[in-house]
């Protein structure tokens, strides 16, 4: 056995003996439980209730939210918004429903840590909406990018729901996640898609890079991270909605779109 | 009307809980930060929707949020955490029989470690995960586990006792945060 093997035996044997010799404080499952219900109950509101109007949009591209720290930026769409396609209130959906139903079972995962596997692209055939993120062909480093999400109804059907307004933004070097904002998020407010329809969010994407440990759970990358260093990146957008129709939730990820740091 | 995920969380508890629990004390040094670490995982976990929330993906979102909240402790914490040794020594060497040995105490030093770098080490030579079942708890590639791997041990090569001559580690609240 040759020292290497010997150390990390012994390292081993210590971690052992330290764990076996602590005395674990019992689980409160009863507090966990309960805990969990009313984050997921109160997470659920924020997508169904939100800004608690039904917006139909009329043309395609025809409504464009910008994002600015999570509030509303400036509507600079054309004129559909104001063209009388704010509509009806939003239908209710009962927030006590159980919750092993649809909205468990489809619900996706969160926006990938830095140092991880980007988000595989969701499956147009098993979403009801598209999205494809634009971004600059060329940018400098360590800057901000202006970044359009482009959420369209491809099917054949309208599509209703609830969709935050934020949209989640991922840069990657090679398919690891150099760069994230935190997961999708902001206000949740009512959609309806006709076919062909889309929608447009706004935000903005850091050429940045970080690593794995560089953000605490839940929270974007810290500000003072480096700039990326010239090469080929991609970028990808994750949004959040809930369809009325099916009461799932989705995250939905756009395919990887290239850009280059210069 | 139990929920799927109540079931899942159920198991993970009771299944995994003292394996959590244990994990986080590794990385904190306090059984009851540990816990409150552990139970807070919990809750981030099972608080969220998650598609197809099976047990080992319960525990790695766990272990992963543990560790988040350690790397973010450890952020807070930086500046004391840079000098500390400078002014306290380990309890945990004031309390072994060997007054002579002038190692610093291993599972102290692990801590001391960048807390990915120590999660890596707990993961690998506690959990007895291996190189590919570490970077999928913590999702990361498997050449940033060997990565981290290879550094943590060098910097606690130096405290290894490869005979295991020392004497063994005894209790775990005596060692500080």
């Amino acid at each position: 056995m040759s020292e290497h093997d010997r150390n990390e035996t012994a390292l081993a044997r210590e971690l052992k003996a330290a764990a076996d010799a602590s005395t674990p404080r019992a689980i409160d499952v009863d507090a966990v439980l309960g805990a969990s219900r009313a984050k997921r109950r109160a997470r659920r509101t924020a997508v169904v209730g939100g800004a608690g109007a039904l917006v139909a949009v009329l043309a395609v591209g025809g409504l464009v939210f910008g994002m600015q720290d999570g509030l509303f930026g400036s509507t600079s769409a054309d004129s559909s918004l104001e063209s009388g396609s704010v509509a009806e209130s939003a239908p209710e959906v009962a927030d006590e429903r159980d919750e092993s139903g649809p909205v468990d079972a489809e619900a996706a995962l969160e926006m990938p840590y830095c140092g991880a596997r980007v988000a595989p692209t969701t499956d147009p055939a098993t979403a009801p909406l598209a999205v494809r993120l634009v971004v600059p062909e060329n940018t400098a480093p360590g800057t901000s990018v202006a970044a359009d999400v482009i959420v369209t109804n491809d099917g054949e059907a309208t599509v209703s729901g609830s969709i935050r307004l934020v949209p989640g933004l991922a840069v990657d070097d090679d398919g690891v996640v150099v760069w994230r904002t935190s997961d999708p998020g902001g206000p949740g407010t009512g959609l309806e898609l006709a076919p062909g329809e889309s929608l447009t969010l706004r935000g903005s994407l850091e050429t940045r890079r970080c690593v794995f440990g560089d953000e605490p759970l839940d929270e974007a990358p810290r500000a003072d991270l480096p700039p990326l260093t010239a090469g080929s990146y991609g970028a990808r957008a994750m949004v959040e909605f809930f369809a009325f129709d099916s009461l799932a939730r989705f995250v939905l990820v756009s395919p990887g779109e290239p850009f280059t740091v210069e | 009307m139990s929920r799927p995920w109540d079931a899942v969380a159920t198991e993970l508890v009771v299944e995994r809980g003292d394996a959590l629990s244990r994990y986080a004390y590794l990385l904190t040094g306090s059984v009851d930060d540990a816990a409150d670490l552990v139970q807070d995982a919990l809750v981030r976990t099972f608080g969220t929707p998650r598609m197809r929330l099976t047990l080992p993906r319960a525990e790695a979102y766990v272990r992963r949020a543990i560790l988040n909240a350690v790397i973010d402790r450890s952020r807070r914490d930086g500046t004391w955490r840079h000098v500390r040794h400078l002014t306290a020594v380990p309890a945990s060497i004031a309390s072994t029989a060997d007054a002579t040995d002038e190692r610093l105490d291993l599972v102290a030093r692990v801590r001391e470690l960048a807390p990915r770098q120590a999660a890596c080490i707990v993961l690998r030579y506690y959990d007895d995960l291996t190189v590919d079942g570490v970077a999928e708890v913590l999702g990361i590639s498997p050449g940033a586990v060997k990565r981290y791997l290879s550094d943590g041990l060098r910097a606690l090569s130096s405290a290894i006792d490869p005979a295991g001559a020392r004497p063994a580690r005894t209790g775990g609240d005596h060692v500080g945060t």
